[in-house]
């Protein structure tokens, strides 16, 4: 299956990746390009490998085939990991949090500076949650939280915003938040924004382009393709509709 | 160039401090006994050999030099001499206590946090294997804790058909394999059971000057390892996929990480016993993350707990001729079990 759009600003190129751990195989013959500002959304049931798939694009787990390819430099991650991979027994605040994003920068051997403390409370200002920095992370419910790891992965300016199920936990109001702020600080800062999520409503006012997963299969292609009947059925295998509320698309 | 030096220069200290203790140690080696004797042969010279003939060859301290008199009689009042002489075994067993609470009880809250007690546990049964290698075959102690401690955090940082036993089956398997290993060589070796009691319980009232000395040297190195990267530590610890993702090698600070616990705890069990090093690492740091509210002021608290118990645990032991280590312990849970009662009822409600 090949990404159906090629552009002069292209970032990323997935060169038939096969991805898994050790010997297991979980996805193979991937193929997929995305360039710098695209919104895209890789969706897929639990177990699919859609999170296998995030890591070794990130460079956390090695192609076992093929090849992940920056054709303009790795660019700097902001990375947003599932909430309940942030160990919360870690008596930290949001503050203390958001300038862990800023490590990378201030390097080993230095300590974190005023400045840096500073700039994580305009990151939590950003994302709406200023008047919470000195509160623990763990006494944070679970939008705030979300809104806490968004400003750590923005915090540093990445060129690039990836997200594993941040919308995890979260009931519809706090998913549609945490949504539109990704929206806002995508246009804002100018970043592209690569997801992955179970759930297709989620992303699908949203996203660019979409690459579904299921049993082993995957296909790419821009959102207006997707978000069709004869389209979702066909990849399914079951009967999908996909019908517009108040200008907004929902599959049902 | 400068730049360069700084970057490596806690790894320097590292080594130059290891270097130091070895130093230290060999020093020592004409003076005193590689390891501290059994209760059983207090009368009898240690050596490696085990042979009463060797008793001219390692004299045991003598009282002059302030260590090793309380080996006759534990029971008997402590003289005012032995107070006021900084050398006495007071003296020693204070120092070295300190120095493995601070330490130790700072450790721990990686330990706790990460949830790697057991791995803790385990790494200083490991490291005790090791000791009992050591006095079977007659080489130091210390390098015998070292080189297991070190094939310990190997071990133990290994995955182990992770689909099919959960990460803790094989922590328990090594636990108890290097429980069994140390029993069998501790059996075997000529000195006996003695030496087992001494590792296991430990006798923080049996330590030497030397051992003291060694071990502030080397925890000096590991305290500057981490007041250099502690940041770095704390952020592979809390997320590591994120530290990854930031450009840090997750795994090497994982490794340096785990290899400043393993020293501590190698060190600390050769002089302390396993008891007192498990609890040191265990109990303070517990009760230190259900005290504080951020991690920075639960990281000053463990070691006071730490230093508090030693403190406590010392002077009961004295004044009631109670096992030091066991006494330190008891302090330590004395803490501990009414902060976990008032987290577990209080706070809850």
């Amino acid at each position: 299956m090949k990404g159906v759009f090629m552009s002069d600003s292209l970032m990323l190129r997935v060169r038939d990746v096969a991805a898994g751990y050790g010997r297991h195989r979980v996805l193979e013959h991937l193929n997929f390009e995305v360039e710098a500002h695209d919104y895209l959304a890789l969706v897929g049931s639990n177990g699919s490998g859609k999170t296998t798939l995030l890591r070794t694009i990130l460079g956390l787990l090695a192609p076992l085939e093929g090849q992940i390819e920056w054709p303009q430099g790795k660019p700097h991650f902001g990375y947003v990991p599932q909430v309940v991979s942030v160990d919360e027994i870690f008596p930290l605040t949001a503050s203390e949090i958001v300038q862990m994003g800023l490590f990378g920068r201030i390097g080993a051997l230095r300590r974190v500076q005023k400045s840096h403390v500073e700039k994580a409370q305009s990151a939590l200002e950003e994302v709406g949650i200023g008047h919470l920095s000195k509160k623990l992370f763990r006494e944070l419910s679970g939008g705030q939280k979300q809104r806490t790891l968004i400003a750590r992965a923005l915090v540093a300016d990445p060129q690039i915003l990836v997200l594993d199920e941040h919308t995890n936990n979260l009931d519809i109001a706090g998913e549609k938040a945490i949504m539109n702020l990704i929206d806002e600080v995508r246009l804002r800062h100018n970043v592209a924004v690569l997801m992955v999520t179970h759930s297709l409503n989620a992303v699908a006012n949203h996203a660019k382009h979409i690459g579904i997963i299921r049993d082993g299969r995957f296909d790419f292609a821009p959102v207006e393709t997707v978000m069709h009947n004869e389209y979702l059925t066909h990849f399914y295998g079951v009967s999908m509709q996909v019908i517009e509320v108040g200008g907004r698309k929902v599959v049902l | 160039m400068f730049f360069k030096f700084t970057r490596f220069a806690p790894i320097f200290a590292l080594l130059l401090s290891l270097f130091g203790s070895h130093f230290a140690w060999a020093q020592n080696i004409e003076d005193v006994p590689l390891e501290d004797p059994p209760l059983a042969l207090e009368e009898q010279p240690y050596s490696p050999e085990g042979s009463a003939g060797a008793a001219s060859q390692t004299p045991l301290p003598t009282p002059q030099n302030g260590f090793g008199e309380h080996r006759h009689d534990e029971a008997e009042p402590i003289a005012e001499e032995t107070l006021s002489d900084p050398n006495s075994f007071i003296w020693q067993a204070l120092f070295a206590g300190l120095v493995v609470a601070v330490l130790c009880a700072y450790l721990g809250m990686y330990v706790v946090a990460r949830k790697m007690v057991f791995i803790g546990v385990a790494l200083a049964e490991i490291s005790s294997a090791g000791i009992a290698l050591g006095i079977l075959l007659g080489f130091a102690p210390l390098w015998g804790a070292l080189g297991f401690m070190l094939l310990g955090v190997f071990l133990l940082s290994q995955r182990y058909a992770p689909r099919r036993l959960p990460p803790d089956a094989p922590v328990g398997v090594f636990y108890v394999l290097a429980t069994a290993a140390a029993i069998l060589m501790i059996a075997k070796s000529v000195e006996g059971e003695g030496h087992m009691l001494t590792l296991l319980r430990g006798d923080v009232l049996a330590v030497y000057p030397h051992e003291t000395l060694q071990m502030l040297a080397v925890f000096a190195g590991i305290a500057l390892v981490h007041a250099l990267f502690g940041k770095e530590f704390l952020l592979v610890s809390l997320d590591r996929d994120m530290a990854s993702t930031l450009g840090y090698k997750a795994a090497r600070w994982d490794f340096l990480l785990f290899l400043t616990i393993g020293i501590a705890v190698a060190l600390s069990i050769r002089s302390l016993g396993v008891l007192m090093t498990a609890a040191m690492l265990i109990l303070p740091a517990a009760t230190a993350l259900l005290l504080a509210p951020r991690w920075k002021i639960a990281a000053v608290i463990a070691p006071l707990i730490g230093i508090f118990a030693v403190c406590l645990g010392l002077y009961l032991s004295l004044v009631g001729d109670f096992p030091a280590s066991a006494v330190i312990v008891a302090v330590l849970f004395g803490v501990f079990g009414p902060v976990l009662l008032w987290n577990t009822v209080v706070r809850k409600h």
